[in-house]
């Protein structure tokens, strides 16, 4: 029951509506036993068409009267004349019934139906009635999908479907529904050929202006904001599929540029031209992930210095080179980066939205804008000013806050990750990544940590994030003190991890220790500062897993993980 | 040219959480077959008591309906196709077939249709290109996609179909925002984005959603009343609390909203004098919304008293995990 007011009444006015619906409820059950016993008995007259008709006009949604009245088409004998004109007479009641109801999904599929039966169906009605519809309603989907359906059938072409976009936009700019129709014409009518930009760079430029001209006759209309954030949206140009391996003779590691599902047919492994019997598995156990390992049984491998190793995927050959620095078989790629483009175009309306920022302090919309707009022209010139404004939306738009920590611990992480590599150089072995007290809510990018062995995290919000470290399957040392853990039932298995420091959490259950340390190989885990290390007997019960563990309980001078990295 | 903003003003006083009210209500609905409101929706019964049934469950007060009816009802509803209907007499369809095998699995009672010929009616409405037709008339629409899966793996036969097809057609329907509609082509609604993330969290497929772009899109649903709308420039309604916190804990982005401010919304949409929910504050309630308002609670862990929900099945997580299922979720 969508958008009716309960209205109080009186006893009378309760009585008087009481005997209307007992009236309108005899009707229903009558007309409806009348169709369903007519049905059953194969008689198709015009008594059940009027009935049913009647039904409709007043409940459009009883989906199986349109049903019956489909046979009842198909159960009597006409002339072609009288089913045309009874296909005719459908199209009025459709009509009828969508004045009434709009939305009814029944009376759209039926007037399709009909059409789909008319020996010549007359398109250009069809079109003008909706037309008419979204004059009444500019935001009804279920006429906006119909006009796809006739402009389909019709074969009307896209440029004046773009130009019927256009002078919707136009009338009013707060369509949500007309920039829709818009992202679906334009990449079809100007493709970009690198597919780096939605649509065509010349084209990019023409509807940037367009929708900053929207944006600024109503700031606070949410509609163009989304459209312009796809235009925005800027893909990365890597491609190829594997980012970087490690293999040695114990295990290889896969890292991949995007979610990728492994299986025997699309990937393989050689050494010196023989197929090794290789098992990958996912890093998080899910289908499709990023990195993927596999471990060789002892001997599995015949590998030398000289060796040729290669993986084969998805029919491109990564080849593996010795690297000394890494002491393993190494491939390694440059991360992927967006290209760009427009950037003087970009700069003039970066300068217009930072006046609108100004005039309208509160607008989150012009705010994020110039975030992104900064983040496409240069993302490292402008890192301050980003991160400056995100904090500024984090104040602005309480509600959305955490999308907006998020966020900016991923511009975060994606500039230290940029630098590091871009500093580096990709023959350079980067083998750790420092993180520390960045207000940093999630991780990001952690595939491309997956070869590093020392990561700090320290001093973060890392606790709803634990299963993203799935990704860091080389990693020996991990710092995560002072993150606000509660919980470790998410923290993954890690193959290499050795030095673990979960110093200064909220930590309170045993339980989850003692699992976190069977499950994993540890040397050396530093539990202090949290409920749990008050625990009785907690040395003891971990001792009997882990007879060899070093573990920090209490706060005592001496070495310990965090302060020797 | 500004506009005010398409919002609603919260009532100054907001209830508690009625739960006794709810059920008081939910089990009174349908006491009188001859009642307007009750006749008038026969069309969608089966759904709708998917949703009463739902939320009496969710409430721990299941056993307080007639389930010997709910039974008789379902098994009568099956036609020889193996599709199930809305009511006695209406015609098989999708929808009401997906209602129906919920409600079983709910009462642990699968036994009382046939269960291969389920089946086999949804296997039958899968389209060359991927897609799903609602019944023999073709109608199509992602809801249907969702539909035949949610189906298809709560009787464990996912193998009926073929997914690979049926998860292209999906993907072909995502939109500029990231969104879905319910066709290719079709603008984004929450609604249809629930039946495609919950259809690919089924099917596996998580991974072809930008989760960011689209979590965002469904974080900016939430409006200054706390309340959340479907699309872009719509007024709030307690059913999206449903399709676009669903979506959000799938896509695992819950945190990205406002709890507590949708909490009241939700709350100041109940019918202190009748029970039930309503779209909105100050309208009549409905047991479709009654179930969204308090599966919308339970997501957002608002309430110790309700169970918790499954947000891809819309369904108590305890009969999930009895049936063993995981449907998979972005980390």
């Amino acid at each position: 029951m969508h958008g009716r007011v309960k209205v109080r009444t009186t006893a009378e006015q309760e009585e008087l509506k009481k005997i209307e619906r007992a009236k309108k409820v005899v009707q229903y059950r009558a007309g409806i036993d009348l169709i369903f016993k007519k049905r059953k008995e194969g008689i198709w007259d015009d008594e059940i068409f009027l009935m049913s008709e009647q039904m409709v006009l007043k409940n459009p949604d009883i989906y199986t009267l349109w049903n019956v009245r489909r046979e009842a088409f198909g159960g009597i004998k006409w002339s072609q004349e009288d089913y045309v004109e009874q296909l005719k007479k459908e199209l009025i009641l459709t009509e009828h019934c969508l004045r009434a109801n709009p939305k009814s999904y029944s009376v759209w599929h039926q007037r399709c139906w009909v059409n789909d039966h008319l020996p010549e169906p007359d398109w250009a009605t069809e079109l003008s009635l909706c037309a008419k519809c979204l004059n009444l309603d500019e935001r009804n989907f279920h006429c906006w999908d119909y006009r796809q359906y006739v402009v389909k059938k019709a074969g009307i072409p896209e440029d004046e479907e773009f130009k019927f976009s256009t002078t919707k936009i136009e009338t009013n700019f707060s369509n949500y529904s007309s920039w829709h129709y818009r992202s679906l014409i334009l990449p079809k009518m100007f493709p970009d050929e690198n597919g780096e930009l939605p649509i065509r760079e010349d084209k990019h430029i023409e509807e940037l202006d367009l929708v900053m001209n929207a944006t600024f006759t109503d700031p606070n209309d949410t509609s163009a904001w989304f459209y312009q954030r796809w235009l925005l949206n800027t893909r990365s140009t890597s491609n190829k599929t594997v980012w970087g391996i490690r293999m040695n003779e114990a295990r290889i590691v896969i890292a991949f540029n995007k979610e990728v599902s492994l299986n025997k047919s699309n990937t393989q492994l050689k050494v010196d031209e023989n197929l090794i019997d290789t098992e990958f598995r996912s890093c998080n156990a899910k289908n499709y992930t990023s990195v993927w390992i596999a471990t060789f049984p002892e001997n599995g491998v015949n590998l030398k210095r000289n060796s040729v190793v290669e993986v084969l995927h998805d029919g491109v050959d990564y080849q593996l080179n010795w690297s000394l620095d890494d002491q393993a078989w190494a491939y390694k790629s440059e991360l992927p980066c967006n290209q760009e483009h427009n950037v003087k175009h970009l700069s003039t309306q970066l300068e217009n939205y930072k006046q609108l920022a100004e005039i309208e302090p509160d607008n989150k919309w012009a705010l994020l804008t110039g975030i992104i707009l900064m983040k496409n022209i240069d993302a490292v010139k402008y890192h301050a000013t980003i991160l400056n404004d995100l904090d500024t939306l984090i104040r602005i738009d309480k509600k959305r806050s955490q999308y907006y920590k998020d966020l900016r611990s991923k511009y975060v992480i994606e500039f230290m990750i940029r630098h590091i590599f871009a500093d580096k150089g990709i023959e350079c072995e980067i083998s750790q990544i420092v993180l520390p007290c960045m207000n940093l809510t999630t991780l990001w990018m952690e595939r491309y940590m997956s070869f590093m062995e020392q990561i700090n995290l320290a001093g973060n919000q890392l606790g709803d994030s634990l299963q993203k470290l799935c990704a860091l399957q080389s990693c020996v040392k991990l710092s995560l003190s002072s993150n606000g853990i509660k919980s470790l039932q998410r923290f993954p298995t890690l193959e290499s991890l050795r030095f673990l420091s979960l110093r200064d959490n909220k930590l309170s259950s045993l339980d989850e220790i003692l699992d976190l340390v069977k499950r994993n190989n540890l040397t050396e885990l530093d539990i202090r500062d949290n409920p749990v290390s008050n625990a009785t007997d907690i040395l003891t019960q971990l001792t009997m897993i882990s007879p060899e563990l070093k573990v920090f309980l209490t706060s005592q001078p001496g070495s310990n993980i965090d302060s020797s990295s | 040219m500004s506009k005010l903003m398409k919002d609603v003003v919260l009532p100054p006083k907001i209830p508690k959480l009625l739960i006794e009210k709810h059920g008081n209500y939910l089990a009174s609905y349908g006491n009188n077959k001859d009642d307007y409101e009750f006749c008038m929706t026969e069309y969608l019964r089966m759904s709708g008591m998917f949703w009463g049934l739902t939320a009496m469950d969710l409430m721990g007060q299941l056993d307080r309906m007639d389930k010997q009816e709910v039974l008789e009802f379902v098994a009568k509803c099956q036609h020889d196709c193996g599709g199930i209907s809305a009511s006695i007499d209406h015609d098989p369809h999708l929808l009401y077939t997906l209602s129906a095998v919920q409600i079983l699995c709910m009462y642990d009672a699968l036994d009382v249709i046939d269960v291969e010929k389920v089946v086999e009616y949804v296997q039958k409405r899968q389209m060359p290109d991927g897609s799903f037709t609602g019944d023999i008339w073709g109608e199509l629409d992602n809801r249907f996609s969702f539909c035949a899966v949610a189906t298809l793996s709560l009787l464990g036969r996912l193998d009926a179909i073929n997914v690979d097809k049926a998860v292209e057609y999906v993907l072909s329907c995502m939109n500029f925002d990231g969104g879905f509609g319910s066709k290719p082509g079709s603008e984004s609604h929450a609604g249809l984005i629930y039946c495609c993330v919950a259809f690919l969290s089924i099917t596996g497929h998580l991974h072809e959603i930008d989760a960011d772009q689209l979590g965002w899109w469904l974080c900016e649903r939430q409006l200054p009343s706390g309340g959340l709308n479907g699309r872009p420039e719509k007024l709030p309604d307690v059913c999206y609390s449903w399709w676009v916190l669903s979506s959000l804990t799938i896509l695992g982005r819950l945190h990205w909203i406002d709890k507590n401010e949708l909490i009241n919304f939700v709350l100041a949409c109940q019918d202190p004098e009748t029970g039930g929910f309503s779209d909105r504050p100050g309208d009549m309630v409905d047991p479709f919304h009654t179930l969204f308002g308090l599966t919308a609670i339970s997501l957002l862990d608002a309430d110790s008293s309700l169970k918790p929900v499954n947000p891809t099945y819309c369904m108590p997580q305890y009969v999930i995990d009895r049936i063993g299922l995981k449907p998979s979720r972005v980390d």
